[in-house]
């Protein structure tokens, strides 16, 4: 085969799964409107949604300068201070894994693959001339740039310290945040001052203030697992003063509680739009997720970052701890804690069971599974594992599952 | 909010035992704070200062100290523990006119925007034995002194390198601490320390937010008797996901409260019961202030929040 | 270089304890900023010869104990340097009481006590021929005890013999080593009968001054800084006796009055050194943490 039959093969290819991305897509989007609980007050987050498929188009759409960034553990507040967009190279889209089958190994994470895929199906996108952040969280983010034979001067890697409550480790990690902060500063060519960190922190604040009323609502059963899955998405890709301004106006709908739906705990790998298949699943099955720890959902605000004064080693600090300590991403070695935060919030929200998804090649969770399920049974939660990947075809097998564990909760809220 | 009433309290208390004397109010020589008897028309005493002297203090002889008469150390004594039980080491966060003042030196530091100094857990832990050392001396200089001919220019030996024995008193408009004594070599050596130990904390303090109560023996004494008081500060260790604010926030940068995982109280050595943690905690219910069972003030993720919004 | 930090810090609790003092320390005086009151202040050689040149009969005071009930005792010596005197009396009065009671006398040692803070005025009386003794001396002693001291009224109830008498002085504090105190001649009845006296005499460390007086009833006598007192400690003191010899007829009055002075507690400070030192020391902490900050985190 002569190159330029090759490169129009590509193109080909490029252009059909940029097809069926948008087709995907729409399929999504629609699903969501058809639903009864659907309000109007989605559509912003929608909207936002629709270029996290498209990085070209996001470039274009944007007036300043695009880093694509992997995993929760890149400080957003750095990307907002230095005046840069962030892409979050987090792709939920089956047919954008299609693309990239053929260079990636099988038993790849499929939102690896997925992600890869979407960049390949990209027009005229010179994936060399991109700036990229990779925290080194999983195997698959370490080596994703050498499989994806990127040019590593555009990249920049965060070395990301696998103990969370060990003091080298934070200031280790403290270090690599000034390093990224020198490499935004080159990007952009102007100085990142304390006072540009701190207005950042604040609008990441004033963000937060209006999540914790949305969670306050889901933790109520109020509002859909879907729809919060597309508002915690949309904000690595939107404006932080447009996302906050937005959620401020969806969480004034005056929304009901779902008494008849049971509550349930849901962890694991990422969930990213458009493949909320799980959670549609979940809600079919007369379940609500009324909470998670999820890094694309509900953890995406580990908290608020604090700080002990407005300088700017504080604010770095505070920074630093924020995406690290705070972070229960499950490549750290000393992650117990993190089952703290799920009981508390089980055992606040009277809620039985938790379901785990992971992610097929998903090691991390994979892992991580295990070590939960057997504490959560010694505590006396139902534990239900869902492996799946981005295909469609176990929707019932799942759909089965789902039922079987919504029949063991009903019968424990019956007998106490 | 709690910070903002913790502010106010520390401000009338510090009118009331720097000027109290001159409103004609006195509150006893046994107070759990640095209220610094060296200020004139001071409206109550440090408890320290009663623990050196001669007759009510340890400034006596053995056969003093086991007669009769010794039962006189005691009664100080009493009168601390009655004021120190119902508060505890909250005295010191929420009271005393010398963490106020450190406190003010702190907010010039924040308003100029230069940054803290940050010191390793392992010199936290190196740090910590400084105030007990000094109790244990504030006590056997003393006896010393009444027993075993120690120059009697060591009486009071703390109050002489006290910070708060220079600093004080400058707010009733007395700056005349800050000097050297040439009367012979001790005082000159005290006069010396004190004036180089009044300018290291100085700075400290104003680098290192409540720096002097790393040192403070009235802590460390506080802290023996935490016991006998109805404060608890307690973590629910099941509710912490280890986020670290309570370790950042606090002025002290106490990290056993961030990193205990077995014990349900964490009111530390050198915690003075400010609640900056239990304020940044985003955690509900995670710590919590308690007297006598009763919630005085607990974490939660919606205070921060609404915090974090002023 | 290894051992110097730890030579210096031996060195400074050497000086810490009193143990080494250098040799120039004297000299220090030089840089203080408080004037040293010396002795030819209000004062001048003696020259005086119709007044004996040392004081015969004269209490010294001894350091004060507390005992184990809570009373704090005062013993004072009663110095008579002629033979035993015909008769002698020792009495005191309590505060501004004016009752006056006895104290008695055992091998020449007069014992107070108290058992509250008390201001104390004590007289001896002696007779020996024609001279009459009188000395005085006052003291204030802080006892804290249930257990009263014992007390003997004196009688007659109202002495008229003359004594030196201190005022009231308007320092605060105990009598201290470069204040002034005013001294005038008087009576418990609170006039005096006889020809004043042309001097008042001073017997301090060995050596004996005449004081002038800057009216025709008041003295004004500022005890001198003393080495000995500097280096002994805060509750050391030093008698210092003032006497003199009032004549009536053949009869002759021996008046003394024991100033017991402790060393001056601000004489010696200086402000503008002190200052500095704070100075130098702020400076010193500033320039390591700023230093030690760049070093640590270059950032």
């Amino acid at each position: 085969m002569t190159p330029n039959t090759v490169n129009k093969r590509l193109q080909q290819l490029q252009h059909k799964t940029k097809h069926q991305i948008c087709i995907e897509f729409e399929d999504q989007v629609e699903l969501i409107r058809q639903q009864p609980d659907y309000i109007s007050e989605i559509e912003p987050f929608l909207n936002v949604l629709k270029y996290s498929l498209h990085p070209c188009e996001f470039q274009q759409q944007i007036n300043s300068t695009m880093v694509m960034a992997l995993c929760i553990q890149a400080p957003l507040e750095l990307f907002h201070a230095a005046r840069v967009r962030i892409f979050k190279l987090a792709c939920g889209s089956f047919a954008a894994r299609n693309m990239a089958t053929r260079s990636l190994p099988a038993l790849t994470c499929p939102m690896i693959k997925s992600s890869t895929g979407m960049l390949q199906s990209q027009n005229n996108f010179d994936l060399n001339r991109q700036y990229m952040v990779f925290p080194t969280t999983c195997d698959w983010v370490v080596k994703w740039r050498e499989l994806t034979g990127m040019d590593k001067r555009q990249t920049h890697y965060m070395d990301l310290p696998h103990l969370r409550e060990n003091e080298q480790s934070s200031n280790k990690w403290l270090e690599e945040l000034y390093s990224l902060k020198k490499w935004l500063e080159a990007i952009v060519k102007k100085s990142i001052t304390r006072k540009d960190i701190f207005k950042a922190i604040k609008a990441y604040m004033d963000a937060f203030r209006i999540f914790s009323k949305l969670i306050e609502l889901r933790r109520q059963q109020r509002i859909s697992s879907v729809h919060f899955a597309v508002i915690t998405n949309a904000l690595t890709y939107d404006n932080i003063e447009n996302w906050t301004a937005c959620t401020g106006r969806y969480i004034l709908y005056p929304f009901h509680e779902k008494k008849e739906s049971i509550p349930i705990f849901l962890a694991g790998s990422p969930i990213i739009f458009p493949n909320v298949k799980l959670l549609t699943l979940i809600e079919a099955s007369s379940m609500r997720v009324a909470a998670d720890d999820i890094c694309s959902m509900e953890r995406v605000f580990p908290g608020p970052a604090c700080y002990e004064d407005k300088s700017e080693y504080a604010l770095m600090r505070a920074l630093s701890h924020r995406y690290h300590r705070a972070c229960i991403c499950p490549t750290f070695a000393d992650n117990e804690r993190r089952l703290n935060g799920m009981v508390n919030v089980l055992k606040n929200g009277k809620i039985k069971g938790v379901i785990f998804h992971v992610l097929k090649g998903c090691h991390p969770y994979d892992i991580e599974s295990v070590i939960m399920e057997n504490k959560l049974k010694t505590l006396g939660y139902r534990f239900l594992k869902i492996e799946t990947d981005y295909v469609k075809e176990d929707e019932q097998n799942i759909v089965t599952r789902l039922e079987a564990f919504r029949q063991t909760l009903k019968q424990i809220k019956k007998q106490s | 909010m709690v910070n903002r009433v913790r502010m106010i309290c520390q401000h009338i208390s510090f009118v009331l035992l720097i000027y109290g004397g001159r409103l004609g109010i006195h509150l006893g020589s046994s107070l759990p704070c640095f209220a610094c008897p060296f200020v004139n028309g001071c409206g109550g005493h440090c408890y320290l200062m009663i623990l050196q002297r001669s007759r009510v203090g340890f400034q006596v002889t053995f056969d003093y100290l086991f007669s009769r008469a010794g039962l006189e150390v005691l009664w100080p004594f009493v009168v601390f523990l009655l004021f120190f039980v119902p508060l505890s080491k909250l005295w010191c966060g929420w009271l005393c006119p010398f963490c106020l003042f450190q406190d003010w030196i702190t907010m010039i530091r924040k308003k100029l925007g230069i940054r803290e100094m940050i010191f390793s857990r392992k010199t936290h832990i190196r740090l910590r034995p400084i105030k007990y050392i000094l109790l244990v001396l504030l006590i056997l200089i003393p006896l010393c002194i009444a027993n075993f001919n120690l120059h009697s220019d060591w009486a009071l030996p703390f109050c002489r390198i006290c910070p708060a024995k220079p600093i004080l008193p400058m707010f009733a408009g007395n700056f005349t601490h800050f000097h050297l004594d040439f009367t012979n070599t001790v005082t000159l050596c005290f006069t010396a320390l004190s004036m180089v130990i009044t300018g290291g904390l100085l700075v400290g303090i104003f680098f290192k937010e409540r720096f002097f109560c790393l040192f403070c023996p009235m802590l460390g004494l506080m802290h023996i008797f935490r016991r006998l008081s109805p404060v608890r500060f307690e973590k629910d260790i099941s509710g912490c996901t280890g986020c670290g604010n309570c370790e950042r926030i606090c002025p002290v940068d106490i990290h056993e409260v961030h990193l205990e995982n077995e014990k349900k109280d964490v009111f530390m050595q050198n915690c003075m019961g400010c609640m900056h943690c239990v304020e940044s905690c985003p955690g509900d219910n995670v710590l919590s202030f308690k007297w006598f069972g009763f919630t005085l003030f607990s974490s939660s993720r919606n205070y921060l929040s609404l915090k974090r919004k002023q | 270089m290894l051992y110097l930090k730890h030579f210096l810090i031996i060195i400074f609790f050497l000086f810490l304890t009193g143990l080494i003092e250098p040799a120039s320390f004297n000299r220090l005086d030089l840089i203080n900023c408080m004037p040293v009151h010396g002795h030819m202040l209000n004062s001048g050689p003696y020259r005086n010869k119709r007044i004996p040149n040392s004081p015969s009969f004269y209490f010294e005071h001894k350091a004060p104990l507390r005992e184990t009930n809570g009373q704090v005792s005062q013993v004072f010596s009663l110095i008579f340097k002629d033979n035993d005197p015909d008769l002698m009396d020792v009495y005191f009065t309590e505060d501004r009481n004016p009752t006056i009671y006895k104290s008695s006398i055992k091998d020449g040692k007069v014992i107070i006590r108290a058992h509250r803070p008390t201001v104390f005025q004590l007289w001896a009386v002696a007779r020996k021929g024609e001279n009459t003794f009188i000395a005085h001396t006052n003291c204030m002693l802080f006892g804290n005890s249930k257990t009263k001291a014992e007390r003997i009224i004196f009688f007659p109830k109202t002495p008229e013999a003359p004594y030196i008498e201190m005022q009231a002085s308007k320092q605060p504090y105990w009598p201290q080593t470069g204040q002034e105190f005013i001294f005038r001649i008087s009576s418990k009845t609170g006039f005096v009968r006889f020809a004043l006296p042309t001097d008042l005499m001073v017997l301090s460390n060995n050596k004996v001054f005449a004081l002038k007086s800057y009216d025709r009833l008041r003295y004004v006598y500022t005890p001198a800084h003393d080495q000995y007192l500097r280096k002994a400690g805060v509750r050391a003191g030093r008698n210092d006796i003032l006497f003199t010899q009032l004549r009536e007829a053949d009869h002759c009055f021996n008046l003394t009055h024991t100033l017991y002075v402790h060393r001056s507690r601000t004489a010696f400070e200086n402000y503008a050194i002190g200052a500095a030192v704070f100075g130098a020391s702020c400076f010193f902490f500033i320039g390591w943490i700023i230093l030690n900050r760049k070093r640590r985190t270059p950032w």
